[in-house]
């Protein structure tokens, strides 16, 4: 096997372009996913029942079956509501509620693990609640989500090759279309892989940075 | 089934059950090569993990490069990957070898980082006092280190068995009828995606949750020792 590197020249600037589209998509779904994982976290430590199922199905739901199922589902079922979604709308709002569902057991954790302790002692120090919030509860949440939540990120990049299936024009589905016109496989195959695995990296360093920074109080 | 006509309008029950066949069929495929994919990565994640601990630098490195190649790129692109370059070099695989193979070596990473970690967070006593004992450095790993790093990482490892219970469905692009495709190609003859995938999504589930009720009677045969 040797590279083709009339076909690599040939191929680049399409990949980086359909790379381009693979982090906006997946910035977009891991921004839309937090805070519907914010969201959801809060609601399954409601007290009211009713909230709590309807989370806990929510992320039961998404946690019991694949991403490529759900990407289906969205993608063929919408029309019977009477919504023409274009493929890079579903392929989102699926790829958002997967890592929603996904995140919201990271926030659950990181909330349950501030203790009322903590929190007590801020108030009787004479911090007002919000005062609290911003010194004492989320320093203490980020530190111990940010590890776990930078993983996420590197899943969603990964997980964002599955959108190919509906023709969402990202990394994989250009690699995928190099494959079945040009019979090049090595090359797509070794071209995207590079692409997915510097950008994985990139962010997995941006995350042990940004993991320094949210753990300073702790040294 | 009013309940049903509220929430999704125009959901036929009788579309599930006509359907149930022909997907319990592709749930079996998908048991089977997600097994089987299940038990390779068991068997490569244990060298692996010691590879990655080795006082050999170039091993070191070697076992690394594997990890972080596998972690660093999508299933999708390896399940291409397998299933087109072997060819290339003149080796043939059926669908199903590949889809084992492609499964087994995404699973094998994860699993030996979790296994890593494992073995890391055991204290170093326990191989001192087995080898004191008299055991070989080899029985010190079967019989002391890796029944209680299983004990211990059986959550992550379980999590990893079901994540590639799902991962299994990305097979479905390799032309093998697990149960995606089969969900999918009823769709295409059917034209019910409500019922077909509501049905997929209900196996899938069930399938997950016999993974994490098989993990609990495990562990509960695992602390017996304890």
């Amino acid at each position: 096997m040797v590279l083709d590197q009339a076909l690599l020249a040939e191929i680049w600037p399409l990949f980086v372009r359909a790379s381009v589209t693979t982090v906006w998509i997946s910035v977009l779904s891991m921004a839309i996913g937090l805070a519907l994982g914010l969201l959801t976290a809060v609601a399954r430590l409601s007290p009211w029942r009713p909230l709590r199922l309807v989370a806990r199905g929510y992320v039961e739901l998404i946690r019991g079956t694949p991403l490529l199922v759900q990407v289906y589902f969205l993608y063929a079922a919408a029309p019977y509501y009477h919504l023409t979604l274009p493929p890079v709308v579903s392929g989102v709002t699926s790829l958002s509620l997967y890592v929603g569902a996904y995140t919201s057991e990271i926030f659950r954790a990181g909330i349950t693990a501030v203790h009322k302790g903590q929190i007590e002692a801020a108030r009787s120090l004479g911090m007002s609640y919000w005062q609290t919030l911003r010194r004492v509860t989320v320093p203490i949440m980020a530190a111990l989500v940010t590890p776990a939540l930078t993983n996420e990120f590197t899943g969603v990049l990964k997980w964002s090759s599955i959108l190919s299936v509906i023709t969402v024009p990202e990394l994989t589905y250009r690699a995928y279309q190099v494959i079945a016109e040009s019979y090049a496989p090595f090359e797509a195959l070794i071209l995207s892989g590079l692409m997915y695995w510097a950008l994985t990296d990139v962010v997995a360093w941006g995350g042990r940075v940004l993991e320094r920074r949210v753990t300073r109080h702790l040294r | 089934m009013a309940g049903f006509a509220d929430v999704l309008p125009g959901f036929d029950p009788g579309v599930v059950v006509e359907s149930l066949p022909v997907l319990v069929r592709g749930a079996l495929v998908t048991l089977q090569i997600s097994a089987l994919g299940i038990l390779l990565a068991g068997v490569l994640a244990v060298p692996v993990a010691f590879a990655r601990l080795s006082a050999s630098r170039a091993v070191r490195a070697l076992a690394f490069l594997y990890v972080d190649a596998v972690r660093g790129t999508p299933l999708l692109i390896q399940l291409y990957a397998i299933f087109y370059l072997p060819p290339l070099v003149g080796i043939d695989l059926t669908p199903l070898q590949s889809a084992v193979l492609a499964l087994g070596l995404n699973g094998g990473a994860y699993t030996a980082e979790i296994l890593r970690g494992g073995i890391v967070a055991l204290p170093k006593g326990q191989v001192e006092s087995a080898r004191s004992l008299g055991m070989t450095q080899w029985q010190a790993v079967r019989r002391i280190v890796l029944p209680q790093v299983v004990g211990n990482v059986l959550p992550a490892l379980t999590n990893e068995a079901a994540s590639l219970l799902k991962g299994s469905s990305l097979i479905s692009v390799l032309a093998i009828i697990e149960l995606t495709r089969a969900g999918h190609q009823l769709v295409g003859r059917l034209l019910r995606p409500l019922e077909i995938y509501f049905a997929v999504a209900l196996l899938y589930l069930l399938v997950n949750a016999a993974i994490f009720w098989a993990s609990h009677a495990l562990e509960r045969r695992l602390v017996a020792h304890r």
